[in-house]
């Protein structure tokens, strides 16, 4: 009769603890939502490719880049949490080796887009997948 | 059979087992506790080094009537031989044995801890290789001492130390309410500032911070990593001044600085931006830090403050900028 109500302690202490670490380990919060983005880049209706992308949250200063593939297409490499983005140029990814260099800029395109400042571009993420146009004008 | 009444019981394999499992359990949930203890102070440490150069920069300002520059050039041609704030407050942070021996006036570069061997670099203070001030280093940071970032322009081979403390050069545009043709531009190095406190070629004292010391931030904490590389403001080492001046007309597409920082992302942003934050040379280093949640500031009053990573952009932005007008408050 011992025996057997010791067996029964134990057994719910095995359990108490299964559930307890089960909980350490998964956690119970919910990840705030986010979004993929991915689309395509026109100079004057035209594909352009010879930039990468920045999206800057003015809300959080947080957000992600994606290199503009040939033919105008792109895909930001991480989700962006939900929320409203500036979409400004940048050059892309270049050599890392060697001395300071300053940038240099693709003239074709106008300086205006080429800065969270000035930029006029802005997109909305929504949680899921987001697919964006970005239009540029010269 | 003699029968004794109470017979020796020992223990089954299945109860030894459910003790372990226990053990191992409070031991799992005792780790985390004591390595976030071990972080904790780690995070002191790192808080003290801000205090105690927020409290150089005090005493500086109290013998020279101005803060330090952030950092400057002796000649504004190439190669540039100049130093920062890093090198002018030794004396206040009881290195004054340091500072005695450094050679300023050399027009070759003697801050510079780039090249390879043989070529020119820390002449007149060759010391300063491998020269640690345990002040500029956050325990916390796994940048390490005297590395030379391979993959990413450092220019660190005569391997000086990397400073995990950046001044604060000011906030990029746009701020609101401020006129955009003033203390910032990006002259193609990333958006350069002289809205903020330690920036280029300019020294100012504590009455030109007319939001209030309390309400600036004087300098940010920079050691962590950005996509897995050291990418803080300690290019040619933590030494090195700048080059060419910043303008706010006319070609200034050469300028660039080690040492300082001006506010463009949120801390610890993992942004990699070819002319901003790609390399150590840019304008706009990432201010970040391994401790969970945000980063440390030291204010221009010399408090130190936690700054979150979840912080309102603009509020960042107004704690930088030293003449934006508005009330800020901490998070």
């Amino acid at each position: 009769m011992l025996k057997k109500s010791c067996r029964g302690v134990f057994a719910g202490y095995s359990a108490v603890l299964l559930a307890l670490l089960a909980v350490t380990v998964t956690g119970c919060g919910r990840p705030d939502p986010v979004g993929t983005v991915e689309g395509t880049v026109t100079l004057n209706g035209e594909p352009y490719s010879d930039a990468s992308l920045v999206f800057l949250s003015m809300a959080t200063g947080q957000g992600g880049t994606a290199d503009i593939r040939p033919g105008g297409s792109f895909k930001v490499d991480t989700p962006l949490p939900v929320g409203t983005y500036t979409v400004y140029l940048a050059p892309k990814l270049g050599d890392p080796t060697g001395e300071a260099q300053p940038v240099t800029i693709d003239q074709s395109v106008p300086d205006k887009y080429w800065n969270e400042a000035d930029s006029d571009i802005s997109i909305s993420v929504s949680e899921g997948p987001n697919t964006v146009e970005v239009r540029l004008e010269s | 059979m003699a029968h004794f009444g109470f017979r020796r019981r020992g223990f089954t394999l299945v109860e030894l087992l459910v003790v372990i499992a226990i053990i191992g359990v409070l031991v799992a949930l005792l780790l985390p506790a004591v390595q976030a203890a071990r972080e904790a102070a780690r995070r002191t440490q790192c808080v003290n080094n801000l205090k105690q150069i927020a409290l150089a920069q005090h005493n500086y300002h109290d013998t020279f009537k101005t803060l330090p520059v952030g950092s400057f050039n002796l000649r504004h041609d190439w190669p540039a031989n100049g130093t920062n704030w890093r090198a002018l407050i030794l004396p206040f942070i009881e290195q004054g044995v340091i500072y005695d021996q450094l050679v300023f006036t050399n027009q070759a570069p003697s801050f510079m801890a780039g090249g390879a061997a043989g070529d020119d670099a820390l002449i007149g203070n060759e010391f300063l290789r491998h020269l640690m001030v345990d002040a500029y280093r956050c325990p916390s940071t796994q940048i390490m001492p005297f590395e030379n970032a391979q993959g990413v322009t450092h220019n660190n081979q005569r391997e000086t130390i990397n400073v995990n403390y950046a001044g604060n050069q000011g906030a990029a545009r746009p701020i609101p309410g401020i006129d955009p043709n003033r203390g910032t531009r990006d002259c193609g190095q990333g958006w350069s500032c002289d809205n903020g406190v330690l920036f280029q070629n300019q020294a100012i004292g504590m009455a030109q911070v007319v939001d209030g010391t309390s309400n600036v931030i004087l300098i940010f904490e920079q050691s962590g990593l950005v996509a897995g590389r050291n990418r803080t403001s300690n290019y040619y080492g933590g030494w090195f001044g700048s080059r060419r001046p910043f303008t706010l007309v006319g070609d200034c597409s050469d300028h660039w600085q080690t040492g300082t920082t001006c506010v463009r992302f949120a801390p610890n942003s993992q942004i990699v931006q070819t002319g901003a934050t790609d390399q150590m040379y840019r304008n706009n280093t990432h201010v970040n830090s391994q401790h969970p949640g945000g980063i440390n500031v030291a204010m221009v009053d010399g408090s130190v403050q936690f700054i979150p990573e979840v912080i309102d952009f603009l509020t960042l932005k107004r704690l930088a900028c030293r003449y934006d007008g508005e009330p800020v408050q901490f998070p």
